[in-house]
């Protein structure tokens, strides 16, 4: 704090207490005396500039009191709102790290699941293969089914004794299979002519479309 | 300035325009969810610290919408304020400055007239002595003129002879007037004794008057 006291004539206002004092717009105090000789030519008898005054006392606005105030009370308001404000800064940063490292940790989730969703793809590709493959089995066994079975309604005892004789073997290996087709051709030949020439031509086709199948069984 | 959010789930007010946020004593930022939240146990969520919260409006106290501007106006307020006070420091240590100048040159005035003082002091003592010695010379000129005319007066009343004798010391010491002749007669010598008488009476006035 300072003494109140004129800048030109160095009066105290401790001293003279009657006395008014103003509060120039150039930062100057000047006593009511001084000031009255200077408001003839309008200047501030220090600096020289445009005089316009004010009284100091109780009716002073509060941008002009504020200057006869302690001036470490707005070093510690600028203090605290910088300590406020850096504080909001760290935590906008913090908060922005945090979303930074929560989007790494979901973006290698996602890594995690787009692996395991390429796996599935694949186990789920090699199980429709492995499902066309038991389709593809599938018919060709009722395509023999169905081929056998016209053939026995043709012909009745040779068929159901070949019949007989196949079911103990179709439990058998696929070379077994192959047996069976041999003695299908045997067994024509000792029937008749006729029979032996319409035989003949299933079992080329049997034997094609067997051996087809055989060889994308083993594939 | 800095983006205004919740401290505890980083929410911004700009993306949620509609969400009320608080400023707690304890000088943190808390949306109106967490507000909720943490108003049954009355605690801060952040630092534990008791809870009092004020909302982020215009309606705030100007004290508390300090916080949410710039602080290098507080900071250029106290420049100001502290090269004004210190500028009025700096004149008032000017003016006790030229104080102390102006109280050693009326010292050195001061000390100047005391020794003009001492020398016209002197000049009146001697003055004074010079005037005595005048008046000692002026008394002792007055006290022989008396002496005189008191032998004159004696010689009359003893003897006739001295009465000659000492007319004869009057002439030569000092001239008289004709009227002062001396006479044999004893009316004469009365007449005489009268004038003396008179002579004194007018001795005395003469010594009034020089002193």
């Amino acid at each position: 704090m300072f003494r109140i006291h004129c800048n030109k004539c160095f009066r105290r206002r401790n001293v003279e207490p009657t006395l008014i004092f103003h509060m120039t717009q150039c930062q100057h105090v000047l006593c009511a005396s001084c000031l009255s000789e200077s408001s003839t030519d309008k200047k501030c008898p220090l600096c020289k500039r445009d005089l316009r005054a004010i009284p100091i006392d109780k009716n002073l606005p509060p941008n002009v009191a504020q200057y006869f105030e302690d001036p470490l009370r707005f070093q510690q308001l600028y203090r605290k709102i910088s300590k406020f404000q850096a504080d909001q800064r760290a935590s906008d940063n913090l908060g922005f790290y945090r979303q930074m490292q929560e989007h790494e940790k979901n973006e290698s989730r996602l890594k995690g699941f787009c692996k395991m969703e390429a796996q599935f793809n694949q186990q789920i590709q090699k199980e429709k293969e492995r499902i066309a493959e038991l389709r593809a089995y599938i018919k060709y066994h009722e395509e023999e089914g169905l081929k056998e079975w016209p053939h026995a309604t043709g012909v009745e005892k040779p068929w159901s004794n070949q019949a007989r004789g196949l079911r103990p073997r179709t439990p058998s290996v696929t070379t077994s299979d192959n047996t069976q087709s041999d003695e299908h051709m045997t067994t024509f030949c000792l029937d008749s002519d006729i029979d032996c020439l319409e035989e003949d031509e299933p079992r080329r086709y049997v034997k094609k479309t067997f051996n087809g199948n055989i060889k994308d069984f083993h594939i | 300035m800095f983006r205004v959010h919740c401290n505890k789930c980083f929410r911004h007010r700009k993306t949620d325009p509609a969400v009320p946020f608080h400023l707690t004593q304890c000088r943190h930022v808390i949306c109106g969810p967490c507000l909720g939240q943490s108003s049954l146990e009355k605690n801060c969520p952040l630092c534990g610290q008791v809870l009092k919260a004020i909302q982020i409006n215009r309606d705030m106290p100007t004290s508390v919408a300090n916080y949410f501007a710039d602080p290098l106006r507080f900071q250029q307020i106290y420049r100001k304020i502290s090269k004004f006070q210190a500028d009025q420091r700096a004149s008032d240590n000017l003016g006790f400055y030229r104080q102390l100048q102006q109280l050693e040159q009326n010292k050195r005035q001061l000390e100047g007239f005391c020794k003009m003082e001492a020398q016209l002091n002197q000049k009146v003592v001697e003055e004074k002595k010079r005037i005595a010695e005048l008046r000692t010379y002026i008394a002792y000129h007055e006290n022989a003129q008396r002496m005189t005319r008191r032998r004159h007066s004696a010689g009359e009343r003893f003897h006739t002879p001295e009465f000659k004798e000492a007319w004869n010391t009057s002439i030569s010491t000092s001239d008289k007037s004709p009227s002062d002749m001396p006479s044999d007669s004893s009316r004469r010598s009365a007449d005489l004794d009268t004038q003396s008488t008179r002579r004194r009476s007018f001795g005395s006035d003469t010594k009034g008057f020089r002193l």
